[in-house]
């Protein structure tokens, strides 16, 4: 199977509500990305790019591409903007990934920017909204929280289980995220404080949700027979997969499982050439705490219902049995909408080199990124192994 | 001759057993779920169905009214009075081609004449209550005539179903508060710009399937497709589809939720402020059919998984200037029998 591209480099900036415009922000992530690579590399190497964003910042909707390329520094290259809602950044990798290997280009650029605070807050519900079903699940007053509220109520149902399953992923998410600088929350939760919550969807609470938050990442791929001109230590991307599904959830058979998360993980499990016990750590596409659960689930790594029981256990946290979201997940580390799936292949990035500081997950060897756009309707899993 | 074949009759619940309309209840959706229990189950051929309508009506809502039946109408106006339903139903009786509805309805939120009555009329040699008509004339409404004509007729009509809440209804009384305050469209369009823009012809477009559940079976496959979209859903065929409404009501709860603290849409806001929380439903209508609905009539919280639920249409939200429109789940057991 072997590897199919290297990462050699990779940038983030602070999620949360920041200052800075997605100009700015892009700017940062991507000269954090280039200064990253051990025996450097120039923006005028770069053959191609891909920027990932919903919306950019809402005032950039068209041709956003072009301006990664002015931040950028690489004016003159084909330059496309990928849009898959959340999992913008899972497919802009995918594609960077597709273009090293099959020789199109030897040094692609991927970055993700979202600018979420500008935006008024009705405006923004609009924006978000409108990546999911506005037919049949808008018309009847369902944002996202509400879709992946009917989901978490249906989990509970199927599995007997309480909210403080749904609980326990929040507070462990917040746990890792108090340790990433990066990170737009950095405090810890009790359980009390999530149950007590205000009540967006129930059965999901305030606690329960991802924050708005503004954020850019950047990673730089190369062919892997080519990583070692780069750096000693790259980072490989071995496998690859990607699936959608019917947009609205009333749709599909299963509100508890993800059809493109399963179909996803396999593709990506067969191309890697690898079991799932030799993943060392997951990042996981947790928007509200019950889509953490399900991906545990629809990744192979639970049977369904035990991801609830894993997590009340201790199990996903940092330093348990398969640590799930060591930088904070999009629950505590924010959820810059494009940059997301991006700051998971940093996060994969840093962690394999050793290099995750506090957050650092001990011989991670091998890792798995998981992207999801909306409520399941498109989604994509990475492998990737230490150099 | 035309014959008196079903009548279908619609009185506001709402969670205080009032009688009053609930805010997302007006004429038009208390008419369309009249006119659905007279017409559901009992296709009328040959199209066009003539409907004679009684009573204040949102002009703006007739065009829909192909959707609510599901065919092509011609559409009368009669006076609202008692005098005007006889006068409306003799003239049903008398001969023409095809199916006629008269529907009749009072939107006054008072108990007893809030509600809407549908009779629908089909060729026949003799209608068995052409005679009766006019003992029923009074100085009330034309609701309140049909709800005397009931009283008078109704349970020994024969060949006459009388279907919904003809013995729901008080028909004097005290005039309760209305239950909750009803936010009409100029007010909740405030600040609907920043909301999901639904272009008014994008609305319209499937309306069949969010209004009457309008489906495809497939005779290949069985695969019931919903919403539909031309194609098999399981098989792909597109040449093996019959057209197939799916049961408005009973349908099974699989999913709930209950959206408040900011967590609705923007077109959603002015509800929310106006009436708090509210309840959404993922529920099966037939297998492999679902839908999301939101609940009415009902307390936040009040349905669960495992439960059944009906449905209604109502107002959604008001945007360019005029109600949305579409169905929402009720609780069993707040319906009346049929």
């Amino acid at each position: 199977m072997g590897h199919r591209a290297a990462i050699v480099g990779a940038g983030h900036t602070r999620f949360g509500a920041l200052n800075e415009g997605p100009r700015a922000l892009l700017r940062s992530a991507v000269d954090a990305a280039f200064a990253s690579v051990d025996r450097g590399a120039e923006p005028s190497d770069v053959e191609a790019a891909f920027l990932a964003t919903l919306g950019f910042g809402g005032w950039q909707i068209g041709n956003s591409a072009a301006v990664l390329g002015e931040e950028a520094g690489i004016t003159g290259v084909p330059a496309t903007r990928v849009e898959n809602a959340c999992a913008s950044g899972g497919f802009a990798l995918r594609a960077a990934v597709e273009a090293v290997a099959s020789g199109a280009s030897e040094l692609v650029l991927v970055a993700g920017v979202e600018k979420m605070t500008d935006v008024p807050n009705a405006r923004r519900r609009y924006w978000l909204g409108v990546s999911g079903d506005t037919e049949w699940e808008r018309l009847a007053g369902l944002t996202f929280a509400g879709v992946y509220g009917l989901i978490a109520s249906r989990y509970l149902y199927e599995h007997h289980l309480g909210p403080e399953a749904l609980a326990a992923v929040a507070v462990k998410n917040h746990e890792n995220g108090a340790l990433n600088p990066n990170a737009h929350f950095r405090k810890p939760v009790r359980p009390e404080q999530v149950a007590s919550a205000p009540r967006v969807a129930d059965p999901l609470g305030l606690y329960d949700c991802c924050p708005v938050s503004d954020g850019a990442a950047a990673v730089l791929v190369v062919p892997a027979d080519r990583a070692r001109r780069f750096t000693d230590t790259p980072v490989y991307v071995d496998g690859l997969g990607a699936s959608s599904d019917y947009l609205a959830v009333q749709e599909r058979p299963s509100l508890t499982q993800f059809a493109a998360s399963r179909r996803a993980a396999e593709q990506a499990f067969r191309s890697a050439g690898c079991e799932r016990s030799t993943v060392s750590f997951l990042e996981v596409h947790d928007c509200f705490t019950i889509a953490e659960l399900l991906a545990l689930e629809d990744l192979g790594f639970a049977a369904p219902g035990e991801a609830g029981r894993m997590t009340l256990a201790g199990d996903t946290r940092r330093t348990g049995r398969l640590p799930v979201n060591p930088d904070g997940g999009l629950k505590a580390k924010g959820h810059p909408i494009g940059a997301t799936g991006v700051g998971q292949a940093y996060e994969a990035f840093c962690q394999l080199r050793g290099a995750a500081g506090e957050r650092q997950v001990p011989g991670a060897s091998r890792a798995l990124t998981h992207n999801v756009g909306g409520a399941g309707a498109t989604a994509t899993v990475t492998i990737y192994a230490a150099g | 001759m035309r014959e008196l074949l079903r009548a279908g009759a619609y009185c506001p619940g709402g969670t205080d057993g009032s009688h009053s309309p609930s805010p997302d209840e007006d004429t038009f959706t208390m008419a369309a779920t009249a006119i659905e229990r007279a017409v559901v189950g009992f296709p009328v051929d040959p199209f066009p169905l003539g409907i004679d309508l009684l009573g204040e009506f949102p002009p703006s809502m007739e065009w829909a009214l192909p959707a609510v039946v599901g065919a092509p109408v011609h559409l009368l106006r009669s006076a609202a009075s008692a005098r005007g339903l006889v006068d409306a139903l003799h003239r049903a009786t008398e001969g023409g081609d095809g199916a006629v509805l008269v529907v009749a309805m009072d939107g006054r939120p008072r108990f007893g004449n809030s509600g809407a009555v549908a009779f629908l009329f089909r060729e026949s040699d003799g209608g068995p209550l052409s005679g009766a008509f006019e003992e029923v004339l009074d100085e009330g409404s034309a609701v309140e005539a049909a709800f005397s004509l009931y009283h008078a007729h109704g349970a020994g009509t024969s060949g006459t179903r009388w279907v919904g809440d003809w013995d729901a209804v008080a028909r004097s009384g005290e005039v309760p508060a209305p239950s909750s305050t009803t936010v009409g469209p100029e007010r909740a369009t405030e600040g609907v710009s920043q909301g999901a823009y639904v272009p008014r012809a994008r609305y319209l477009e499937n309306l069949p399937s969010r209004w009457r559940f309008a489906a495809e079976r497939c005779t290949g496959c069985g695969t019931v497709s919903f919403p539909t979209r031309g194609k098999c859903r399981n098989c792909g065929r597109r040449d093996a589809l019959v057209p197939v409404d799916l049961p408005r009501d009973g349908a099974l709860v699989v999913a709930t939720t209950v959206i408040g603290a900011g967590g609705q849409p923007a077109e959603f806001d002015a509800q929310v402020e106006a009436q708090g929380p509210y309840e959404v439903v993922l529920a099966e209508l037939a297998p492999g059919a679902r839908v999301t609905l939101q609940l009415t009539d009902a307390v936040p919280g009040q349905v669960r998984i495992g439960d059944r639920v009906d449905t209604r249409l109502r107002r959604l939200y008001a945007m360019e200037g005029e109600w949305r429109y579409g169905r929402k789940a009720v609780p069993r057991a707040l319906t009346a029998p049929t």
